[in-house]
C-alpha cells in the first residue's frame, strides 16, 4: 500500500504537527503517513502528538539533521 | 522521576531585561515543585530561551535568592528538566536562522516544541513567568 507522503522540511514548530493533523484528517484509520522534517523538536513533538491522538509511530530515523517517520493512523484524528 | 506524579510546567519567557528576576522565580518555582513531589519542567521560550545556554546565568543574582547559575544547577541535580524551544534555539537566540546554532546549551537541556509542552501540561499544570 502506498503511504501518504508529507514533506515538512524547512518548517518550524508547530507547523509539522499542524500539517500532520491536516493529512490525518483526510485519511482513514489504518492508513499510513510517511513524513520528513527538519524541525529540532520534531521527534518529541511527534511522539506527544501520536500518544495524544492515538496514532502509532511505526518507524523513526534521523540522518543529516533530517527526520523520517512512518505513522499508522489510529481512531482519534 | 515517577511517571504517576503530576507535571508542573514552568514557562519562562523573560530574558535578561529584568536582571534575571523572572528566571530566578521560574527556577525557584521548579525547585518548589520538586520539593512538593512533582515532576518539574522549565520551558525556555521567547526571550527566556537565553537561559538555555552555557554562561548565560553567570553573574546573575537576585537579592534573597541563590545565584541563578547555582539555582539552575541545583534544580537539575534534583531531577528538574529544562526544555528549550526548538524554534528559539534555531532562530532567536543564536543568530541567523540559516546558520546552525553556535552557542553551547546547558548540560541536560532538551529541545522541545509546543506539542511536547502541551502534553506535559495536560498531565499537570503550568505556571508562566
Amino acid at each position: 500500500m502506498t503511504h501518504f507522503q508529507l514533506n515538512c522540511e524547512g518548517m518550524n514548530c508547530p507547523m509539522p504537527i499542524v500539517e500532520l493533523t491536516k493529512a490525518a484528517r483526510s485519511l482513514e484509520v489504518g492508513q499510513k503517513i510517511e513524513v520528513t522534517a527538519t524541525d529540532l523538536a520534531f521527534k518529541p513533538d511527534l511522539e506527544a502528538w501520536a500518544r495524544r491522538m492515538g496514532h502509532t509511530i511505526e518507524q523513526f530515523d534521523e540522518a543529516d539533521d533530517k527526520s523520517h517517520a512512518i505513522i499508522c493512523l489510529g481512531s482519534k484524528k | 522521576m515517577s511517571e504517576d506524579l503530576k507535571n508542573v510546567v514552568v514557562i519562562l519567557t523573560v530574558g535578561k531585561s529584568d536582571g534575571g528576576k523572572a528566571a530566578t522565580m521560574a527556577f525557584s518555582c521548579g525547585m518548589s515543585a520538586i520539593a512538593m513531589g512533582h515532576n518539574a519542567v522549565v520551558f525556555l521560550t521567547s526571550d527566556g530561551a537565553v537561559w538555555g545556554y552555557q554562561g548565560s546565568a553567570d553573574g546573575t543574582q537576585v537579592q534573597g535568592f541563590l545565584p541563578l547559575r547555582e539555582l539552575i544547577s541545583q534544580y537539575l541535580e534534583q531531577g528538574g528538566r529544562i526544555i528549550l524551544c526548538s524554534v528559539c534555539h534555531r532562530t532567536c537566540s543564536v543568530g541567523s536562522p540559516d546558520l546552525p546554532p553556535v552557542a553551547e546549551m546547558v548540560p541536560e537541556t532538551e529541545i522541545g516544541g509546543f506539542a511536547t509542552i502541551l502534553e506535559l501540561a495536560m498531565n499537570g499544570m503550568s505556571v508562566t513567568f
